[in-house]
């Protein structure tokens, strides 16, 4: 086995999973570069140890990520800690939210994406990393399950709480408008 | 029930992820591929796939040059070596003393951390970041062309102190 194909290979699954992990990292951390560090990090640890499988196993990827978001927040949140101790409250500005988009329309779709990713920052943090991974992940509920340690069951139920919950809040969005 | 969710779910699926960074792709390949990643043993990167054959082959190549040296420098009782080959081994000239000159020193950023606020020894705050980057030298011999370049990485903590009120 050549460099070269082990060059090509990571490059064309990181093509194809990229957005979908870094769309996945993206709801634990509000800053971009905080997500793509993340996105770096499990990547590259995953396909040290046998990534080649990871097209045909994809939860365990989306698995990685999750760990390694989780891990970050822990890390930033001691930060913080150590920061507050150290200084005076309002020192350091506030980390501004990330403006950012999650999602942009297919050709053809003329509605902005941000309704919708307003909907879903909104969402319950356990019922959109299950929509997440089901709609642009294109994992099954069963590799869901795997990915996130539940039973398909709940994983199940939990994506359609979350399609109700999103239908209800991209509604009263439209209605505020006056649509 | 089902179908009001499979009219949401059929418009969530006219949305894509927003695309990945050049950056991010090019840091992931730096540690894939660049002068950080999983390096192979020393006995793969010869080209053997068991260490015990590389060492076979590692004893047996000196035995094979010493051998063949002392068969060519010991000619037997009969045998001629052809003038033209005295002649040749003869007019083969001083080795000149290589003239490598450095042509590029390049520094390359991959990745900058930053580690927030630490305290000094003195409880002085300062702002800690953290820059991770590849440093390159090349260097070329005018007179042959022959060119070597060697990367190595680089950690650079940078503090700033921090103004308190």
């Amino acid at each position: 086995m050549g460099s070269q194909d082990f060059s090509d290979d990571w490059r064309a699954c990181f093509a194809e999973l990229g957005p979908r992990l870094l769309l996945f990292a993206r709801q634990w951390l509000p800053s971009v570069a905080d997500a793509e560090d993340v996105v770096q990090e499990a990547f590259i640890r995953f396909w040290r140890k046998g990534g080649r499988r990871a097209s045909a196993n994809q939860g365990l990827l989306f698995a990685a990520v999750r760990t390694a978001a989780l891990d970050h927040l822990r890390h930033e949140s001691r930060r913080r800690r150590r920061e507050q101790t150290a200084l005076d409250e309002n020192i350091l500005p506030a980390v501004t939210a990330c403006e950012e988009p999650w999602l942009i329309p297919d050709e053809g779709t003329s509605e902005s994406s941000g309704e919708l990713d307003a909907a879903l920052r909104q969402l319950p943090s356990e019922q959109r990393e299950v929509l997440v991974l089901k709609v642009w992940g294109e994992l099954t509920h069963d590799e869901v399950g795997a990915a996130l340690s539940i039973p398909t069951n709940t994983a199940a139920s939990r994506y359609r709480y979350a399609l109700g919950n999103l239908k209800k809040l991209l509604h009263a969005t439209c209605h505020e408008r006056g649509h | 029930m089902n179908e009001d969710t499979d009219d949401i779910e059929t418009q969530l699926r006219r949305w894509r992820p927003v695309a990945v960074r050049d950056d991010l792709t090019r840091r992931i390949a730096l540690d894939l591929e660049g002068p950080h990643r999983q390096r192979a043993t020393w006995w793969q990167r010869l080209g053997f796939r068991h260490p015990m054959a590389a060492v076979g082959w590692g004893l047996a190549a000196p035995a094979l040059i010493i051998l063949a040296t002392l068969h060519l420098d010991a000619p037997g009782p009969g045998t001629a070596i052809a003038p033209s080959v005295r002649a040749a081994h003869s007019s083969v000239p001083p080795r000149e003393p290589t003239t490598m000159q450095a042509t590029r020193i390049t520094n390359r950023r991959y990745q900058t951390n930053d580690e927030g606020v630490v305290l000094t020894r003195e409880q002085r705050p300062m702002r800690q970041t953290r820059y991770q980057s590849e440093d390159t030298i090349a260097w070329q011999d005018a007179r042959t062309g022959t060119q070597l370049e060697v990367s190595y990485p680089r950690e650079d903590v940078v503090q700033i102190p921090v103004t308190t009120r």
